[in-house]
């Protein structure tokens, strides 16, 4: 007789493992398999190895003795079902004696289950389907700019009646939105914008220094923080900040429901949700560009001071020299555009969200990749049409 | 045939100052369905979860098959938690798993079986609850509310538990499909000798299915029949088991 013991599953069992089933070999052509002790779910992956691994060549004739089976699961009670049609597909003759009442309603319940069919779906991925997802994903992401656009467009109607009809707009909710937008950033956008003066300033009059010109360092970092770094770090910040929340929060709103809600009181969500926001973000945005422009001015300054070793008075006259007012105004008049972007994007894609909690996370971060993504899109255009206007 | 599979003794928990339950007792065999209802407030779910273990109760001892859990260590709990599944109340499917990975991911993770074993166990389970087949490869939010339920204790009979916890199952679910809910949790239990444990306010299932009705009242537990229950003069209990909605289905006034 030769005892067939669990295998190892190299994981953290140290008891000696009990038999799980013995099997013996009659005759050539037959075959008896002792069940003993437990068959449970813990088992299951060394039930199905042991089974496999009978040698079942020239067998014609299986016994199957559950006589000292002491409990059997569903799990466990599978295998040995599956083992059995298996066999059976093969013309082998089956005996089945000793299982108790018990044991046996498990296995019939498993058999009652196991003749319904399935299909095991396959996934094969060829060079079509690339070709099929590419296409795809191009469809989608010319869809959703689409939807922007339609969006926008939505919004600017909306715009002009309640222009027309201010009731419409709901400025308690605007106030909120700019406490929490721009209010809130403050100190992060300020300390960005502080940082990243030095960091320019650091590295420019490094640069500079080596052809004699470090006192230009102030024009290059005066005039990049105001033209083009504070608006876009300003921005970045906004649409990571607040640009996922509107997505997040209209999101879950959608989920909840809330937004249909809404719909039954005949309010209009663009009303109560779109709105408020977008006009909040319009307010917030250039009023945190002006902030990030002064406080990195004066991180200028600062660092000014320290590499160049110039007075205030030298770095306000030198500032003076570099700077006019066109750089100032360049830099902040893409303020409200990019803020439109960050709204807009935020919005529609908490709108997008259908049913699952998981596509509020995905629709989140869709929102601050595709904001960021469109900012330095529209400062690349805003950069071309200055150019061209010679400003 | 009669060993308790679960036992409370002595249960106490409180949330800060209030006292919710002070000092239950009560326990479940194999193979019986016990009902578990209370107004609002009275610590239904408290209960549940300090059972389970996803609360330490204040006093008072959670036996397991004769094993306390309440004065074990965590890892320690994590082992035993093994040993019953859970169909929460809205189902708490994860939300990015197909039914079948919902099934499958106790089998490989708690187990370590393989990965295609583990999906055609999965595949028993879902068939076994009666969901349709091509339910297996959908995500948790194309289901229907059955079909959650459905899928949800699908979940819980992964590892082949000798004791399930029930939250409300019948929940949302219109009478057709609430019936269809309670035979099947009815037959499990037959078959499989399952030991259930059911918050509901379903009184069609306290009728139906349920062996002994366990109410929560006074921050005390009072379990018996059906029959015990409607003979009970205390007035919260008079009020559930004599109101319209109760009489209606005893077929009373």
């Amino acid at each position: 007789m030769i005892s067939v013991k669990r295998q190892s599953d190299g994981q953290n069992r140290h008891e000696m493992k009990p038999i799980l089933a013995s099997v013996s070999f009659p005759s050539e052509r037959e075959v008896v398999i002792e069940l003993h002790n437990h068959w449970t779910v813990h088992e299951v992956e060394d039930i199905s190895q042991l089974l496999r691994n009978i040698g079942l060549k020239d067998i014609s004739r299986i016994t199957i003795d559950g006589s000292d089976l002491q409990a059997v699961d569903l799990s466990a009670a599978w295998t040995m079902i599956e083992f059995v049609r298996r066999l059976s597909l093969r013309n082998v003759e089956i005996i089945k004696r000793g299982c108790n009442e018990e044991h046996l309603g498990i296995f019939n319940i498993v058999r009652s289950v196991e003749s319904m069919p399935f299909e095991r779906k396959l996934y094969f991925g060829s060079v079509k389907d690339m070709f099929v997802h590419i296409g795809r994903s191009s469809l989608l992401a010319v869809k959703s700019l689409l939807d922007l656009q339609t969006f926008f467009g939505q919004f600017c109607i909306t715009l002009l009646d309640t222009i027309k009809n201010p009731t419409r707009l709901r400025f308690r909710s605007v106030v909120y939105h700019i406490n929490e937008i721009g209010l809130r950033a403050i100190p992060i956008v300020s300390l960005l914008a502080f940082l990243i003066s030095i960091v320019l300033g650091y590295q420019g009059a490094q640069q500079l220094k080596r052809f004699g010109a470090d006192i230009f360092t102030i024009n290059l970092v005066s005039i990049s923080l105001l033209r083009e770094m504070a608006v876009i770090v300003t921005s970045i910040i906004v649409a990571g900040r607040s640009g996922s929340a509107f997505a997040a929060k209209i999101g879950v709103m959608k989920i909840n429901q809330e937004i249909d809600a809404l719909h039954t009181f005949g309010l209009d969500p663009f009303d109560l949700l779109i709105m408020p926001r977008i006009l909040a973000i319009l307010i917030a945005l250039p009023a945190l560009t002006l902030i990030a422009d002064f406080v990195g001015l004066f991180g200028t300054m600062f660092i000014s001071s320290q590499m160049l070793h110039v007075s205030t008075a030298e770095f306000l006259s030198r500032l003076h020299e570099a700077v006019d007012i066109s750089t100032f105004v360049v830099g902040l008049v893409k303020a409200p555009f990019f803020a439109l972007l960050i709204g807009m994007t935020g919005c529609l894609q908490g709108l997008e969200v259908k049913s699952s909690s998981e596509e509020v996370g995905m629709r989140t971060t869709a929102a601050v990749v595709q904001s960021i993504f469109l900012i330095i899109l529209a400062d690349a255009a805003f950069s071309v049409l200055f150019t061209w206007m010679g400003v | 045939m009669n060993l308790p599979v679960i036992e409370v003794r002595g249960l106490v928990n409180t949330f800060g100052n209030q006292i919710v339950h002070d000092g239950l007792d009560f326990s479940v065999n194999k193979g019986e369905i016990m009902g578990v209802v209370g107004g609002s407030g009275t610590g239904k779910s408290v209960l549940l979860r300090s059972i389970i273990g996803l609360q330490r109760p204040k006093a008072g001892a959670v036996l397991v098959e004769g094993h306390d859990i309440t004065h074990i260590r965590d890892w320690e709990l994590l082992e035993v938690q093994k040993l019953w599944g859970v169909l929460f109340q809205s189902g708490a499917l994860f939300s990015s798993l197909t039914v079948r990975q919902n099934v499958a991911l106790p089998l490989q993770e708690c187990i370590g079986v393989s990965h295609r074993l583990a999906d055609e166990l999965a595949r028993v389970k879902i068939n076994l609850v009666g969901l349709p087949l091509d339910a297996c490869n959908k995500y948790p939010g194309e289901l229907s509310g059955g079909m959650v339920k459905r899928a949800g204790l699908a979940r819980a009979l992964a590892l082949d538990p000798k004791v399930l916890f029930l939250d409300e199952p019948t929940a949302g679910l219109d009478p057709i499909s609430a019936d269809a809910f309670d035979k099947l949790i009815h037959e499990l239990s037959l078959s499989l000798g399952l030991a259930i444990v059911m918050i509901t306010h379903d009184l069609n299932s306290l009728y139906s299915i349920c062996d002994r009705i366990a109410v929560l009242v006074d921050k005390k537990i009072r379990i018996g029949t059906l029959e015990d229950h409607l003979h009970d003069n205390h007035p919260w209990i008079r009020e559930y088991f004599h109101g319209a909605r109760s009489n209606a289905l005893l077929g009373k006034g």
